[in-house]
């Protein structure tokens, strides 16, 4: 079938503003979005620029806003868009060339949630054992692939680009609530700021958004319930 | 590395105590408490006692109504709650509004304090209407 | 081909294969707990490559001689754990046991290692490679010569070979090579050149896949995953070694280090 691709270009040596550019693609109706973005790029346009990996939905580096939602291009087939598709980079990030955007300050929040093992007791002599009903507590946010399709489709992040965003509150659940982690006040104080966990609005454009399908709105408001138990 | 300071409004330090975690635990309270008393208000006004009813041409059967109500200290400290919660419940709502969409720092302080002055006025000025109204 | 999960039902599957159960409802419309899947073969692992030793160290040589300062863990790396075929879930082992010990032995090694003198200009080799790919005016493009190798390694170079396919992938590259130096990019730019990235790529694909079908030329056996159809018996006597391969000019050389067998013995695959 025959589908026309609405880019948003910009490239930074040339361009003062960024424009839109049709392509025409003749695609299978079960080719993901990304495969016709290659046609693009390997056989009408090589400049097109935008980043992918696994092409499967697991690498996390392919989000972008299609027909007006965050998506992996990966993860949308094209008939479940119809044969316009409108593509742009997803927004709150700064963009460096097309559809690429600067990551950097979202990995910097994601880093500052600290997303990793806190635990200073003395090296196990096997594996920490967790129970299956231990593991179950925060199974839903070991999903997260930090693609940022989540924090570039929330409107607080947008209005605000120091608020740290879900995708970062979702990995500091991910740490928070694993028992075999002793880090779990650290971050809790670290996710307790005006910036943090408290300018989440409840709006819940993180979970429409989110590939994975993870519940962000119900794990954000653990986090919340937890700092309250905390200090009440 | 996450620095103390990078995700706090003008590079300061977030204020120790966690204000915005009580302010937030503030706004789910009242809100759920100021809706059963919303409710309680406009079932007393306006279906129990249907104050539009007792309106005639100068308000004199309201005002007489107002004023058996104030004979006791319970209304008066009901309606006090809801004007506690009301006021702060709402001007709580529009610091949020500031902090989402104010970005300068100077717009930002002028903002909060006139939402703080406005509270303290409106507070002073309805405290002072209802327990000193004496009709 | 399809494969038959039915019998593990739903709740097993979404619990215990969340992610292959995503990808085939995803891509394929087909419920797994309810249909059979359709399958076909993949690349879907290197198996190493780089020899090292098993602190990460690169060796350079039929005598285990470290290369000083290289290291290699994971899946590039060859440890020799998984023999001639690395087993499902294995590669964790890689990453797990040997990418620490690589890390440790780096960090110990650069502690006790003074810089040594760089030369003259050591940025010269890639950056020359790079400004040749931008002066490139010819008329082929990366995508399709691309396009063509995988087709061919697929075609003649998967899962089962013979001579005459290993021969005949064996001149496509030789063809392909020659027509790689004719590309040009059509995207000049410098920041985000992903083009020129998947052209530099693609240099370096030919040259692993000339290692892969010219190694497997020589190997006139089978072995793990190398299945040759004309030789589909494993010979201990003339290939119980490692193949070691050492670009020399356009050409591919190749010498052969020793397996040294420990605890477990070579064995058949019987499944
Ligand atoms: C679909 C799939 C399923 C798998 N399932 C399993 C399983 O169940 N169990 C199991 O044990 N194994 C499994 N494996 C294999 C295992 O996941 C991989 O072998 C392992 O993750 C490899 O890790 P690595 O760190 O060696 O390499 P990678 O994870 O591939 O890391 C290589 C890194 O190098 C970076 N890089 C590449 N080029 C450059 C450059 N020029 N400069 C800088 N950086 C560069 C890449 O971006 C990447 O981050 C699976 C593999 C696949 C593809
Ligand atoms: S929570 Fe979901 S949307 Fe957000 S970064 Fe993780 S995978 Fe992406
Ligand atoms: S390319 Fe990896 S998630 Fe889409």
């Amino acid at each position: 079938m025959k589908v026309t691709y609405k880019i948003l270009r910009f490239d930074p040596e040339k361009d003062k503003k960024p424009y839109f550019k049709d392509y025409d693609v003749e695609v299978e109706p079960t080719d993901r979005i990304l495969d016709g973005l290659n046609i693009i790029k390997w056989y009408q346009d090589s400049t097109l620029s935008y980043r992918r990996s696994c092409a499967h939905g697991i690498c996390g580096s392919d989000a972008m806003e299609i027909n007006g939602v965050n998506k992996l291009a990966c993860k949308v087939l094209i008939q479940n868009v119809g044969s316009h598709i409108t593509i742009k980079p997803i927004r709150g990030l700064r963009v460096i060339k097309d559809l690429i955007v600067d990551m950097e300050p979202f990995f910097e929040k994601y880093r500052s949630i600290k997303p990793y093992l806190i635990n200073d007791d003395s090296l196990p002599t096997h594996e920490r054992l967790q129970s299956v009903e231990d593991r179950e507590i925060f199974d839903d946010t070991t999903k997260c692939i930090l693609c940022a399709s989540c924090t570039s489709s929330c409107p607080s992040f947008w209005w605000n680009s120091m608020y740290l965003g879900p995708s970062a509150l979702v990995q500091a659940h991910r740490f928070i609530f694993d028992s075999r982690d002793h880090g779990a006040d650290e971050r809790l104080e670290i996710v307790n700021d005006l910036n943090g966990i408290w300018r989440c609005r409840t709006i819940f454009n993180c979970v429409d958004a989110c590939p994975r399908e993870i519940k962000i709105t119900k794990a954000i408001e653990e986090l919340k319930r937890a700092l309250l138990h905390k200090h009440l | 590395m996450w620095k103390k300071t990078t995700f706090s409004v003008g590079g300061r330090a977030k204020p120790a105590g966690g204000f915005e975690m009580y302010s937030w635990y503030f706004m789910r309270i009242s809100g759920v408490v100021l809706l059963l008393m919303a409710l309680g208000h406009l079932f007393i006004m306006h279906v129990y006692f249907n104050v539009d009813e007792m309106v005639n041409w100068d308000g004199v059967g309201a005002a007489e109504f107002v004023k058996q109500r104030f004979e006791g200290i319970g209304w008066r400290a009901y309606d006090f709650i809801l004007l506690t919660l009301a006021l702060f419940h709402g001007l709580n709502g529009i610091k949020w509004l500031v902090d989402d969409y104010v970005h300068s720092k100077c717009w930002r302080l002028f903002l909060v304090s006139a939402i703080y002055t406005l509270a303290f006025i409106f507070y002073v000025v309805g405290s002072i209407f209802l327990f000193s109204y004496n009709a | 081909m399809h494969l038959d999960l039915t019998h593990l039902g739903k709740k097993v599957l979404d619990e215990k294969l969340p992610d292959i159960t995503d990808f085939v409802r995803t891509y394929l419309g087909i419920d797994p707990s309810v249909n059979p899947v359709p399958i076909q073969p993949t690349a879907h692992y290197t198996m190493g490559g780089i020899p090292t030793d098993v602190d990460g160290r690169v060796i350079m040589d039929e005598k285990n001689t470290p290369l000083p300062g290289l290291y290699a863990a994971g899946e590039c790396a060859t440890v020799s754990v998984h023999g001639a075929n690395r087993l499902g879930t294995n590669s964790l082992v890689d990453l797990v046991v040997f990418g620490r010990r690589s890390g440790k032995h780096a960090a110990l090694y650069v502690k006790n290692t003074d810089f040594i003198p760089l030369p003259k200009k050591p940025e010269d080799g890639i950056q020359a490679t790079i400004s040749d790919l931008y002066s490139g005016t010819g008329t082929e493009s990366v995508a399709k010569i691309r396009l063509e190798l995988q087709n061919d390694m697929m075609d003649n170079a998967s899962v089962y070979r013979n001579q005459k396919m290993l021969i005949n992938a064996k001149n496509k590259l030789l063809e392909l090579k020659k027509r790689y130096k004719n590309i040009a990019l059509g995207d000049k730019s410098k920041q985000f050149n992903m083009e020129l990235f998947e052209a530099l790529e693609l240099g370096f694909l030919l040259e692993l896949a000339s290692v892969l079908v010219e190694s497997a030329v020589n190997r006139t056996e089978s072995r793990g995953a190398h299945y040759r159809e004309d030789f589909s018996k494993r010979d201990d006597t003339n290939w119980l070694k490692h193949t070691l391969a050492y670009k020399a000019g356009d050409k591919i050389d190749f010498r052969y280090k020793p397996v040294v067998i420990t605890k477990y013995l070579p064995k058949e695959r019987k499944y």
